[in-house]
């Protein structure tokens, strides 16, 4: 039967991606620069810290307590990690976009829209 | 050698302190303040660099503000002080001998339709006269009144604390609680046929609960919604 939590929000999937690419580093800033970077996208931290909470929530990723900087004002970084289960589920909504995908017939018909 | 290095405006980090919950508060302060120290600043010049971290703060605070449970809150509250401010009036009025003939003459004093009262323009229209009189706080005081309130909030807690209600029915079970007194005098008034002399201790006896309860109601309801939100 399917179950919501297995699905993965727009946001969330790039948020779970970016936590997955940047690896020990993902926290905070340096998720936001990346989505800038890569995608061209000003997300705003309220909305970063909803999206890793939600996802820690239903178990995709994990958090920890870093290092605190001058920079930071003292204040510690919290860096996130993906876990299997995350993996698990950017395979699963990979697959499910790749299936919907196969099914638009080319380039050229996906114009005619 | 001290080299001047700007800050993040002070009042949009004292904004963001004040309103962002206490388990993120830390995280996303940092954030914003090494990105503006490490990044902005740098790319965009002192000034800009200051109105994007008042924009970062205005967009965080906003989106913390206006969260389901902060907005039940407020709502919560605003109604609260409104039924309170309203039962003020009408007990104020019934106590300041304001001879308004009209609303004197009306019929729901003597049939236990009390609520009525608040759909009178004419009431309204006595506001500042009413508030502008003398009164005393005994004005709000009545025995009987007090009694019950204490009472049924002792019993509200304790069965509370006891069955450790949902939210709902919580807000529920308060309402028939702080109700029960207007329906006691509506049922009073319907069997019995009282003089106007009578009906003055039991009306007060139906609003004055209602404006004993719904203060205690309120913050049990916002305390439970907060420790809600919490767990969840």
């Amino acid at each position: 039967m399917a179950n919501k939590q297995s699905y993965l929000g727009e946001f969330e999937h790039l948020v779970l991606l970016s936590v997955m690419v940047l690896g020990a580093d993902a926290y905070g800033v340096s998720i936001r620069r990346h989505l800038k970077t890569v995608i061209d996208r000003d997300v705003s931290i309220g909305a970063l810290y909803a999206t890793a909470q939600r996802l820690e929530k239903k178990g995709l990723i994990t958090s920890r307590k870093g290092e605190a900087t001058p920079e930071r004002g003292g204040k510690a970084k919290r860096y996130f990690d993906i876990t299997a289960d995350g993996v698990g589920c950017l395979k699963q909504t990979r697959a499910r976009l790749e299936q919907m995908w196969e099914r638009v017939p080319t380039l050229f018909t996906l114009r005619e829209y | 050698m001290n080299e001047f290095k700007p800050q993040p405006p002070r009042i949009a980090s004292m904004l963001l302190q004040g309103i962002l919950p206490h388990n993120v508060r830390d995280d996303i302060c940092g954030d914003l303040e090494e990105e503006f120290n490490r990044y902005i600043l740098t790319e965009k010049g002192v000034v800009r660099a200051k109105i994007w971290f008042w924009g970062q703060c205005l967009k965080t605070c906003t989106r913390y503000l206006m969260t389901t449970p902060r907005l039940l809150s407020f709502l919560a509250i605003f109604m609260t002080v409104l039924m309170l401010a309203a039962l003020s009036m009408s007990i104020l009025f019934m106590s300041s001998g304001i001879d308004d003939e009209y609303i004197i003459s009306q019929s729901f004093w003597l049939n236990g339709r009390v609520h009525q009262l608040f759909f009178e323009p004419a009431f309204w229209s006595l506001a500042s006269e009413i508030f502008g009189g003398d009164f005393t706080l005994a004005s709000f005081i009545d025995v009987r009144s007090v009694l019950f309130s204490m009472t049924a909030l002792c019993v509200l807690r304790r069965l509370d604390n006891k069955f450790d209600y949902h939210i709902t029915n919580y807000i529920g079970l308060g309402l028939c609680i702080m109700l029960a007194p207007y329906v006691y005098g509506y049922v009073i008034f319907q069997v019995n046929d009282l003089a106007l002399k009578q009906a003055g201790p039991l009306i007060a006896f139906m609003l004055l609960p209602i404006m004993y309860m719904a203060g205690p109601i309120c913050f049990g309801a916002i305390k439970k919604l907060n420790r809600h939100t919490r767990f969840q």
